[in-house]
């Protein structure tokens, strides 16, 4: 009783301890639980802008803008990481529909404006004009894939076309100190506000075109978004003063995304969103109520069968159960852990297992009791002999684990986690708690009736044969 | 209760030979249908699964009337979608719908059909809207993660077991673990087949998880075989005595009978006994081990089922057939540790005896 009792205060004092914690600390829950959407994106090289592959600080460079452009939304607690050599994984809490996060991160951005060439004016009328024609065919819902790759090849090859109209001369997105959505009294645009140098390339560039009837186009990832013609005042000095505006047909929407896009700068490579989960707020917490329930069901239910069928035995490992499962969340959110659905499930599984080891024991005990040990003796011989089986079956689970944890992807990691960490401390509280609970009771004499134990009767004297 | 597992050992591996062969069978028959052996989900396939419920007019009862699904069906097939699937949820006021990949715009075109679509039911509550889109890349690492982890996890527990035990165990209790694996997809191919069940990256967890559990069972029956074998070619007389009394108890009835004549038989031949009494002696051992361990085999796969019961009773949709997975697996494996596993076991040695 002595012996144990040290053992016992420190399990008590961490038991209450880590509710404390948990109080003040409860464990961050994952977005399926919070609602909100996971979204993966692959930065793809782009060898036409000298990046054949996806290096490590071009994936770098890819988050940072991603990161600012999301910033842009206004949604708080975002979080973008690098994850392999080439993903960007993308957290976005509370977001219900992930639609305007996608187009935000859909385009490079990468804003280029070009004067017209000489001598292209009517190429470029039939060029635009074709373009109309093939958006209009491709709007069309009826259309099998097939035609539809095909007008997307089409249309393809006229961007590629227009853009060759006009003289690349290096004023691009980069010379941008901002952007902003604006309307201007009929239509929304974006205004921009260049740096020094882009100020005069864009001067240059406007005097160039002004009063010959050819266009200053305005390119968005080398496609044409507005081709203005300027006014032959300019033809001088050009447009001075680095300020501009893009219009064309823009709602509200577009041009805020436009304008952040190119505030937070164009991405050196483009992305592609390769997976996308997403769960509303309310199913998030349709999933919490409903695995408290189930873990609260599964846990009265295990006690339930163990205290009627283990009697007092079954009242003490539902007591090291219980320590056990507070323990267990407070050693995964201590760890960092983000709870999410099949954490949970790992968790709950968890509490089966856990119990696992004490019936392990208690089985061999009642063995060693019928064979005419003394309580004590049976207590210790349970635990000796039962501990070998109890350490293979949970160490076979722990491979699993591991397997799952160092090969598994995505979210079946958090059950791995919290498996292993329910088999681990299981293995603790069996082999501790419970062992100390019964070292003390077995020495309170109201405690020693056979029936407690689920015995016809327990020798008071040790045997003679072992 | 008392098993005599040998003296029935072909009703047992029938019955396990059995499910197994209409697993297989449903696993043909999805592999003909979905070219693949159970139905698999987005996870694996790749492509988009939106799932969209409609704002209850008046809660909880009366939320309006359902969704006609094959009007929707109809309407959606007119839209050329590849691979299109619709499901009818929450009790007809959700719609399923799952389609190939679609990229973030044709994606919310569809969702903006899909709200047009549903206008005469209602509108779509954005808060329970799920969306899983999984790009063909994605698919094929879950699935070819899944199978790594699934050959990797299966390896480590043979060679822990050959370790632990002798080969032959090792063996036989992943015959019995590779048991539990295919009866569970044989019940979920069957589930895919009838009830339009998929298999997620959730699924292959569950096969890991039983795969990590099956051999808890066989190891404790095994341990116990061991001990027995042990004691009974030590000169003390074998535990069995010690056990007589219990009449309420398995174990007892067993031991009082055969294990008790094949001890005093042993000791009476002495150290060379002829192979039809070895063979005899350990068919005795394997029965009076099972025996004895029968309680504990049941009673820890029974709390750990208990929590999966509340699961799949009060836990969401997802977790649902994980935790159903889960039960199959777990019966199936107890199942096969106390008859496959053992009866393996003593056949093997018996012919290496006879031998």
């Amino acid at each position: 009783m002595r012996k144990q009792l040290p053992l016992l205060l420190f399990v008590f004092a961490l038991f209450v301890a880590t509710i404390v914690f948990l109080i003040f600390r409860p464990p961050r829950l994952g977005l399926d639980l919070r609602g909100g959407s996971v979204i993966t994106l692959q930065a793809k090289p782009n060898p036409s802008q000298g990046i054949p592959t996806i290096t490590p600080s071009i994936l770098s460079e890819v988050r940072g803008v991603v990161e600012r452009r999301l910033n842009g939304l206004g949604v708080a607690e975002i979080v973008v990481q690098t994850s392999g050599d080439d993903r960007i994984v993308v957290q976005l809490p509370g977001v219900n529909s992930p639609a305007q996060a996608e187009q935000v991160l859909g385009k490079t951005a990468q804003l280029e404006f070009r004067p017209q060439k000489r001598g292209t004016e009517a190429e470029f009328k039939t060029r635009l004009q074709e373009r109309q024609l093939l958006s209009l065919e491709l709007s069309d819902p009826k259309l099998t894939p097939e035609k539809k790759a095909e007008l997307e090849a089409k249309l393809e090859k006229n961007k590629q076309a227009i853009l060759e109209l006009f003289e690349p001369i290096g004023l691009r997105g980069d010379l941008l100190v901002n952007a902003q959505a604006t309307n201007d009294g009929t239509q929304w645009g974006v205004s921009l506000q260049f740096n020094k140098e882009g100020g005069e390339l864009f001067a240059q560039a406007s005097a160039q075109v002004a009063g010959t009837g050819r266009s200053l186009g305005a390119f968005l990832d080398g496609e044409l978004v507005t081709a203005p013609v300027v006014d032959a005042k300019y033809a001088e000095t050009g447009i001075t003063g680095g300020r501009a505006f893009i219009s064309g047909s823009f709602t509200v929407e577009s041009a805020t995304n436009l304008a952040i896009q190119l505030r937070s700068g164009a991405l050196p490579v483009p992305l592609e969103v390769i997976e996308n989960r997403s769960v509303g707020a309310t199913l998030g917490a349709d999933s919490i109520r409903q695995s408290i329930w189930a873990g609260l069901g599964g846990i009265v239910l295990v006690i339930v069968f163990m205290v009627v069928y283990y009697r007092l035995l079954g009242v003490i490992a539902s007591g090291a159960l219980a320590v056990y499962a507070v323990l267990a969340i407070g050693l995964f959110t201590a760890l960092g852990g983000v709870l999410t659905l099949p954490g949970i499930a790992g968790f709950i599984l968890s509490l089966g297992t856990a119990v696992d080891a004490n019936i392990l024991i208690f089985e061999r005990m009642k063995e060693e009791l019928r064979a005419g040990k003394t309580l004590y003796r049976s207590v210790e011989a349970g635990f000796d002999r039962a501990w070998s089986s109890i350490l293979d079956g949970n160490l076979t689970t722990l491979i699993a684990c591991a397997a799952l944890f160092f090969l598994g992807v995505g979210l079946v990691k958090g059950f791995a986690v919290t498996l292993s960490i329910g088999v681990v401390l299981s293995m603790f509280t069996a082999i501790t708690l419970t062992r100390a609970l019964l070292l003390v009771v077995i020495n309170i004499p109201q405690c020693r009736q056979p029936h407690y134990f689920g015995v016809e009767r327990i020798a008071t004297r040790p045997q003679a044969t072992t | 209760m008392k098993l005599d597992v040998i003296k029935h050992r072909h009703i047992y591996l029938s019955l396990s030979a059995l499910v197994i062969g209409i697993g297989l069978v449903g696993m043909l028959l999805c592999g003909h249908r979905f070219g693949f052996p159970l139905r698999p989900s987005v996870d694996f396939t790749g492509g988009t699964r939106l799932s969209v419920v409609l704002v209850c007019a008046n809660p909880p009862q009366d939320c309006g009337q359902p969704i006609d699904l094959e009007k929707l069906r109809a309407q959606l097939a007119s839209q050329n979608y590849e691979k299109l699937t619709v499901q009818s949820a929450e009790g007809g006021r959700g719609v399923v719908v799952q389609t190939g990949d679609l990229a973030p715009t044709e994606r919310q075109q569809l969702e903006q059909f899909l709200a047009q679509a549903l206008q005469p039911y209602g509108t779509i509550d954005p808060n329970k809207t799920q969306i899983d889109r999984v790009g063909p890349l994605i698919s094929q690492e879950l699935l070819r993660g899944g199978s790594i982890a699934l050959a990797v996890a299966l390896l480590g527990i043979v060679l822990y077991l050959s370790v632990r035990f002798q080969p032959d165990y090792a063996v036989f209790a992943t015959l019995a673990l590779v048991h539990d694996v295919l009866v569970v997809s044989g019940v979920f191919a069957w589930l895919g087949l009838i009830a339009g069940v998929e298999v997620d990256s959730l699924f292959i967890v569950a096969l890991l998880t039983i795969a990590g559990y099956s051999v808890n069972d066989t190891v404790i029956i095994y341990d116990r075989i061991r001990e027995n074998l042990k004691q009974q070619s030590a000169p003390k007389p074998p535990p069995a005595e010690s056990v007589p009394g219990m009449p309420t108890e398995p174990a007892s009835i067993v031991s009082t009978e055969p294990a008790s004549i094949v001890s005093t038989e042993l000791v009476e031949v002495g150290a060379k006994p002829s192979p039809a009494v070895e063979a005899q002696a350990f068919h005795q051992v394997v029965n009076f081990s099972v025996n004895q361990t029968l309680t504990r085999s049941v009673n820890t796969t029974l709390t750990t089922i208990l929590p999966l019961l509340a699961v799949l009773l009060f836990g969401g949709a997802t977790l649902k057939f994980f935790a159903l997975a889960l039960l199959v697996g777990f019966i199936a494996g107890t199942y096969s540790s106390i008859f496959n596993a053992t009866i393996l076991l003593a056949w093997w040695r018996t012919r290496q005896v006879m031998a």
